[in-house]
């Protein structure tokens, strides 16, 4: 009886105590997964964002010369060094960039956004101009049979177009900092009304 | 007594993390938006009368208010000539947001 007394108490602050221990590990265990769930979403959701910064970025430095198309009918940009100047300008206006390259409030986007690629494919019959500017902004030509050219991401070059790869740092979970690069071909189509 | 409390916690937890969830899609929605409006003024030059008015209803409509077009192109520009979107509002009347799109006229 005496051995009951003093054993009823201790058995039960002891299922209590498990009682907290596993509900506290798995309220824990649920924080850091949703945590790390919103972080992937906020990712993914950047990810779109900059596809769709890129791509108009891209369409804003394909600028035709609208002298060269109504003499031939050609799609052609002929101002390289203007169309890298608009690409430029509509990058850092598109993702809310200052002078130094860097995101404004930098939740997601850490440190300087560089520009890896900027290539502009002239196409003119079955031939494709490559005009390629570096990182260093050093610029290279070649040249290519249509169809058989492809931008750095794969896809096949068919007509005049703009590729861009941009480079930057992405701040995740728990403040980790991945490098991540994206980048996308935007070509101009004539389309017959 | 303990799961009780557990259980209400977890609750707390999901229930802040849809919150979170709808917030997120909520400004990518913004975004979608924004890109097509940009597209159009790519087209025109400019925001034309009838694009803000229908802007203006679609992001009230997708849960925006106190909506500003400060600093967008409203006044008709060259061929080449840069262009730009600006939208700056509220979601749920409690987070600022602000879209901006840049891009050149092929007017």
């Amino acid at each position: 009886m005496c051995l009951k007394k003093k054993g009823f108490p201790l058995q039960s602050s002891e299922s209590g105590q498990i009682g907290w221990t596993v509900g506290l590990w798995l309220i824990l265990f649920m924080g850091c997964l949703l945590c790390a769930l919103v972080q992937m979403d906020a990712v993914r959701s950047s990810a779109q964002y900059l596809e769709d910064a890129l791509a108009a970025s891209n369409l804003a430095a394909a600028v035709i010369d609208i002298e060269e198309y109504g003499i031939s009918h050609r799609l052609w940009i002929s101002d390289l060094q203007a169309a890298r100047r608009r690409y430029e300008e509509a990058v850092k206006g598109n993702l809310g960039l200052d002078e130094n390259w860097e995101c404004g409030n930098r939740s997601l986007i850490s440190g300087p956004v560089s520009v890896v690629n900027f290539t502009v494919y002239n196409v003119n019959g079955s031939l494709v101009e490559i005009d390629a500017f570096d990182e260093a902004g050093v610029l290279s030509h070649t040249q290519g049979s249509l169809g058989q050219v492809r931008a750095p991401n794969g896809v096949t070059v068919e007509s005049t177009g703009i590729y861009s790869e941009l480079r930057y740092r992405i701040k995740g979970f728990l403040g980790l900092e991945i490098r991540a690069c994206k980048g996308k071909l935007a070509d101009i189509r004539r389309t017959v009304q | 007594m303990a799961a009780c409390i557990c259980i209400l916690m977890l609750t707390v937890l999901l229930t802040a993390y849809m919150d979170s969830v709808r917030l997120i899609d909520e400004k990518a929605d913004m975004g979608q938006i924004a890109r097509k409006y940009i597209l159009r003024m790519e087209s025109s030059g400019m925001l034309t009368e009838a694009d803000r008015a229908e802007l203006c209803a679609e992001l009230a409509a997708a849960g925006a208010t106190e909506v500003s077009l400060e600093g967008s192109t409203l006044e008709r520009t060259g061929y080449g000539e840069p262009i730009a979107l600006c939208i700056r509002g509220k979601l749920r009347g409690i987070y600022v947001f602000e879209e901006k799109r840049v891009s050149t006229a092929k007017f």
